[in-house]
């Protein structure tokens, strides 16, 4: 019975792939101008990708609190000295000549930092970095245009930064005693809204206009301009993912049986419209969306073997045809820290150094960053 | 590193040679031939621009042939998230449309609302010819999955013709139903 319904179904394509219509001569020439015309794109903004959104929530928490601490075993500076890599934003924070921290563009544009301070985060606008850099206690956010003066729009204590996806504004958390305060700054410096939030709060990221942070007691949303707050209920303990340039929010969360990964509606009350769920819990200690929200990708500790692994999902096959994923091992270990780089490729590091990992086809390559070296890729501001 | 000439001049020969394949897979997964044709377009436009990466040039059809189900499937997912297609197929014939032409229609028009992963598997396991675990690597899902893919695509197919008042069961080698 199946064999019949098999045999009929391979008569069917063949009808059905019979005759080819005649090919275009020039679909080489077509392609080959549109991948140029790609390109070009990605060279105007300095992003691998015309598409994006900022996705700082998910490796802000690796960049924030692994990568940048003061710490690797370079004494002085980086013993080589960093090459311009085409299209990749790269953050030198010891550079090899002793000289004062900077940030290098793609094509070979540095952007020096302040002597005398460290560098905790970085990130690529359109037109320029904004950064936050320490000393001692205090910590400093400027925004450093590709050619103009800097602009600094704040300082404090425990900073940390997330921008829409307008890449105009640029939410700030920041500690005062016990508390915690949101606030939204242009690229100017003006700011525009605050809220106190309660302690131990952590921003997480902008989602469709909204700031998304994290209280002890649940998964929030700001609306700036109304200084409006939406609650995730309690008990569905979601945690944000990122958003997508099509303006989606990602969401995670776990059952004892299930993990699922879900868009959520923080204006409905949380509302989920769509999940994707896998059997059992999967490592997800950092999980994060593409920019176009169709892949994602974790890291954890795996169960029951206690391994770290790294893996994604490409989501437009885990469709509502039968609510079950397919999450893949990605077959790299000791992954500390990755990036999105485009729609379809992200940036990790191993100890052997960093690497650009196609999705598609899971094939890696080093990228020209001395091993050892403190210098790692800005992550972008995607704009939708 | 190859130079852009030898890199375009490579990749112009792999068009002419494999774009027609890449066609008729782009076809079966879209159901019309204008839609397949941007569909490979687009997954040629991703295969030239990984062309360093992708490495030797017996990848490079397998690469392209991922992005071009990966990519469908994502299309299809963007439509139906924000478009909410509402084709509707004509009303199936009568039970006494029995020759293998009209069998063979019915059944593209069912594959044709099958969800495109489903789609995609038949495609790769009965037009390609490809196993479990070379349709799974393809995908890039496990080999689990692609089983129970294709069997729940296949029951919904075998269910879509029976009410259609076609039984495969009852079907002889040459797709009749043996006389009565």
């Amino acid at each position: 019975m199946t064999r019949e319904l098999e045999r009929v179904l391979r008569a069917t394509f063949e009808d059905r792939t019979q005759p080819v219509p005649p090919q275009s001569e020039d679909l080489a020439d077509s392609v080959i101008g549109r991948a140029r015309g790609v390109r070009r794109r990605r060279a105007m903004t300095g992003a691998a990708s015309a598409l994006a959104v900022v996705v700082l929530a998910g490796f802000g928490l690796v960049f924030g609190r692994e990568f940048l601490q003061p710490e690797e075993a370079v004494p002085s500076g980086d013993q080589l000295t960093v090459p311009v890599i085409q299209g990749l934003d790269v953050a030198v924070p010891k550079p090899a000549d002793g000289k004062d921290p900077y940030l290098q563009t793609g094509d070979g544009v540095r952007v020096a930092l302040p002597g005398g301070e460290s560098l905790d985060k970085a990130v690529r606008l359109p037109e320029g970095y904004l950064a936050i850099t320490t000393k001692d206690d205090s910590a400093r956010l400027v925004y450093y245009p590709l050619s103009g003066p800097a602009v600094p729009i704040t300082d404090g204590k425990n900073l940390s930064m997330a921008v829409d996806m307008t890449a105009e504004n640029v939410a700030v958390s920041r500690t005062e005693g016990v508390a915690v305060r949101l606030d939204v700054y242009d690229l100017n410096g003006l700011l525009t809204a605050t809220r106190q939030v309660a302690p131990e709060s952590v921003l997480e990221g902008w989602s469709a206009g909204l700031v998304m942070y994290r209280e002890p007691t649940g998964l929030h949303a700001w609306d700036p301009p109304a200084d409006a707050v939406m609650s995730a209920p309690e008990d569905q303990n979601l945690r944000f993912m990122g958003s997508s340039v099509d303006w989606k929010t990602y969401a995670l969360f776990e059952t004892p049986t299930q993990t699922c990964l879900v868009t959520v509606v923080p204006t409905e009350g949380f509302d989920i419209d769509l999940d994707y769920c896998y059997d059992g819990v999967i490592p997800s200690e950092v999980i994060g969306v593409s920019p176009n929200g169709d892949w994602f990708v974790g890291r954890g500790m795996s169960e029951p073997t206690g391994e770290s692994e790294f893996i994604s999902t490409y989501l437009a096959q885990d469709l509502i045809s039968d609510n079950a994923g397919s999450m893949a091992n990605l077959g790299v270990t000791d992954v500390s820290d990755w990036v999105w780089e485009s729609e379809s490729s992200i940036l990790y590091r191993t100890p052997n150094g960093w690497y650009r990992m196609d999705l598609y086809s899971r094939s890696s390559e080093a990228l020209a960053i001395p091993p050892g070296s403190s210098a790692y890729p800005i992550p972008r501001a995607f704009t939708g | 590193m190859e130079s852009k000439t030898k890199i375009e001049a490579d990749f112009r020969d792999f068009v002419t040679a494999r774009s027609a394949a890449l066609h008729r897979s782009a076809f079966l997964l879209t159901g019309n031939w204008a839609t397949a044709e941007d569909l490979v377009q687009t997954a040629l436009t991703k295969t030239y621009l990984a062309w360093r990466r992708i490495g030797d040039i017996g990848s490079v059809e397998a690469y392209a042939r991922r992005v071009l189900f990966t990519t469908n499937v994502s299309w299809w997912r963007r439509m139906w998230r924000n478009e909410h297609p509402t084709e509707q197929l004509p009303e199936s014939p009568g039970t006494d449309h029995t020759d293998a032409h009209v069998e063979r229609d019915l059944m593209w028009r069912f594959v044709l609302k099958l969800p495109p992963k489903q789609r995609a598997v038949l495609v790769l396991r009965y037009y390609e010819d490809m196993s479990e675990a070379e349709t799974a690597s393809m995908l890039g899902v496990a080999a689990g999955t692609v089983k129970s893919q294709c069997s729940r695509a296949l029951a919904n197919l075998r269910t879509q013709l029976a009410e259609a008042g076609i039984e495969m069961a009852a079907t002889n080698r040459h797709g009749r139903r043996p006389a009565t």
